[in-house]
């Protein structure tokens, strides 16, 4: 079975590049543009890995981690706070 | 108060008089007894003048014994200064000086430390103001005569302050009278320095550079990435590499947007202190603002509706191209934040006075305001530039912040909209060199809901409006500015 990789990311030149590559790689995408999408699109269907922003409109990567539950998160910030969000 | 310390020479001028009128006693002597033949009166004037000069060398004694026991103003022959001495040392230094005694405790304070720290610390223990471990140690090296550099503390409470502390060499001060229990005790001199100010500059300056290295990393991150996937898995697919090339040239214009911004930032920074002596006209700038902005508002159907009240030109000292810039990032903000097929309006009129008051209806409409760089009323006319959308305006908890530097307010924006977050901090910049005002009113989404039915004919809808007053400087040529932190 593909895996299922959800990217939440508004800034779309890192989305589309972040889309390209693993689907090239042989995972199965899809985007979320901000917070709120990504916990609706998280309900609809559970993926394997999230990809998440720290810095997102309307809701911020902490709070889609803590909403979503999700255990494979893997932050696309640079910031020393993400660290505490993927422990 | 401090007084002139020279009572302190004042035992050397004695020295010298008494070196005076012994050799005046004693070339008396030596004429007298030239001019005396008879022995017997000779003998008689030399035991004289023998008595004379050890009755005033006795009296002299006396008066150094009585200075040494009560004296407390003057400097004794012994080379220690008194405690007023010292006091009046410190008072005299124009920088903050807190004497110390070897436990610690104040025992003078000029009145620069008392401002500085508390006007009470006299007789209280200086770590009470200085809270630090490293205080009280580098305190005690003072006292040892041991190498010392200066302690910056950063304190707390009861306000933030950051204060260098240089201390002395510990000083030894001349005993108030034979039983005073001080008379072997030692001081030191803590010279105060206020770094706030200065230590705020600097990590303000700190965060800048982290956010301009911040946003920067975006578009670096996004180019170097395309750049490996153009020779990686895009190699050989021409339709993704047209794709990425547009994507890649649009960060590189973004980048080039950042660093011009940070230049101009710069640039207004730089001249900030020089008042423009040009004169610049109010309504050509805002035309030229609007001609670049005419493609971005069709683009985003929206209508620029334009007022000027059939004013001919708006001249104000000030320089052209700096006000096109102000217009122009006020106008974009307010396109950009504009839901489609809205209205951004420019108006320009003219106050006979400026009463302080942008916004008249302010209160009436429940929008809040907020002064982003304050101008004091003046009975001077004054041009007023608004330029006003109908965005979700700006929450209570944004407002305080609009002006800072890489703080965007356009938090629904997607990151292709967002500006470089300097262009507010540009606009505060060239209304402060043009010693003008910078006003705005807003009123917010959420607030617009909960209003009742009255207040929201005043304003039908939520948006935010942006006041520039520029006084009309033809009329009046001194008129205060103030920023509002």
């Amino acid at each position: 079975m593909t895996p299922y990789v959800l990217i939440v990311e508004d800034e779309t030149s890192i989305a589309t590049l972040l889309e390209y590559n693993l689907e090239r790689e042989g995972f199965e995408t899809a985007l979320a543009e901000d917070g709120d999408m990504a916990i609706v699109m998280a309900e609809e269907r559970v993926p394997d890995l999230i990809l998440l922003d720290w810095m997102l409109p309307k809701l911020s990567g902490v709070e889609v981690a803590a909403k979503t539950q999700q255990k494979t998160c893997l932050s696309l910030c640079y910031r020393r706070e993400a660290k505490k969000m993927i422990a | 108060m401090s007084q002139p310390l020279s009572n302190s020479v004042r035992p050397n001028s004695v020295r010298g008089r008494d070196g005076l009128i012994i050799g005046f006693v004693m070339i008396a002597a030596i004429l007298s007894m030239a001019f005396l033949s008879d022995t017997s009166a000779y003998i008689a004037l030399l035991i004289t003048g023998l008595a004379l000069g050890t009755l005033y060398l006795y009296f002299r004694l006396l008066r150094t014994k009585s200075h040494l026991d009560t004296s407390d103003h003057q400097d004794s022959d012994l080379g220690e200064p008194s405690d007023k001495t010292l006091e009046r040392l410190a008072d005299s230094i124009p920088r903050a000086v807190a004497i110390l005694n070897e436990s610690g405790a104040v025992t003078h304070a000029n009145s620069a430390a008392k401002n500085l720290l508390a006007p009470d610390m006299v007789g209280r223990p200086a770590v009470a103001y200085l809270r630090s471990s490293e205080f009280k140690q580098r305190l005690d090296d003072a006292f040892s005569g041991k190498d010392n550099p200066p302690l910056t503390l950063h304190i707390l409470a009861p306000t933030e302050k950051v204060i260098d502390v240089d201390f002395s060499k510990p000083v030894s001060k001349r005993p108030v009278s034979k039983n005073d229990p001080t008379q072997n005790e030692q001081f030191v001199f803590a010279v105060l320095a206020d770094r706030t100010e200065a230590n705020l500059a600097r990590e303000k300056q700190a965060d800048f550079l982290a956010n301009a290295s911040h946003e920067l990393k975006t578009p670096i991150a996004s180019l170097k990435g395309y750049i490996e996937t153009l020779r990686g898995h895009a190699k050989d697919d021409p339709e993704a590499r047209d794709v990425f090339l547009g994507i890649m040239q649009d960060q590189a214009e973004r980048m080039e947007r950042l660093v011009t911004d940070l230049l101009s930032l710069r640039k207004i920074e730089s001249r900030e202190h020089i008042t423009p002596s040009e004169t610049a006209d109010l309504s050509k700038a805002i035309g030229s603002a609007l001609d670049i902005l005419s493609p971005l508002a069709a683009a985003r159907k929206i209508s620029l509706e334009v007022n000027t009240s059939n004013i001919g030109s708006a001249r104000i000292f000030g320089k052209t191209d700096e006000c096109v810039q102000l217009f122009l990032n006020l106008m974009e903000n307010a396109i950009k934040l504009s839901p489609l097929q809205s209205t951004v309006m420019v108006s320009l009129d003219h106050m006979p006075t400026w009463n302080g008051d942008a916004f008249a209806k302010a209160a009436k409409t429940g929008a809040s305001t907020r002064r982003i760089v304050n101008l004091p009323p003046s009975q001077a006319p004054a041009w007023r530039v608004t330029i006003s959308d109908q965005g979700p305006g700006f929450s209570r908890t944004h407002l305080p912040r609009i002006g800072e530097r890489f703080y965007r307010v356009a938090g629904d924006l997607s990151a292709q909209e967002k500006g470089t977050g300097l262009g507010l901090a540009i606009v505060k910049h060239i209304v402060m060199r043009h010693r003008a005002g910078l006003f705005v009113q807003t009123i917010h989404k959420d607030d617009h809901e909960n209003l009742d039915s009255t207040n929201k004919s005043d304003l039908n809808i939520s948006g935010s409006a942006f006041s520039v007053i520029f006084i009309d400087r033809s009329a009046h040529s001194s008129d205060a500015i103030e920023e509002e932190e």
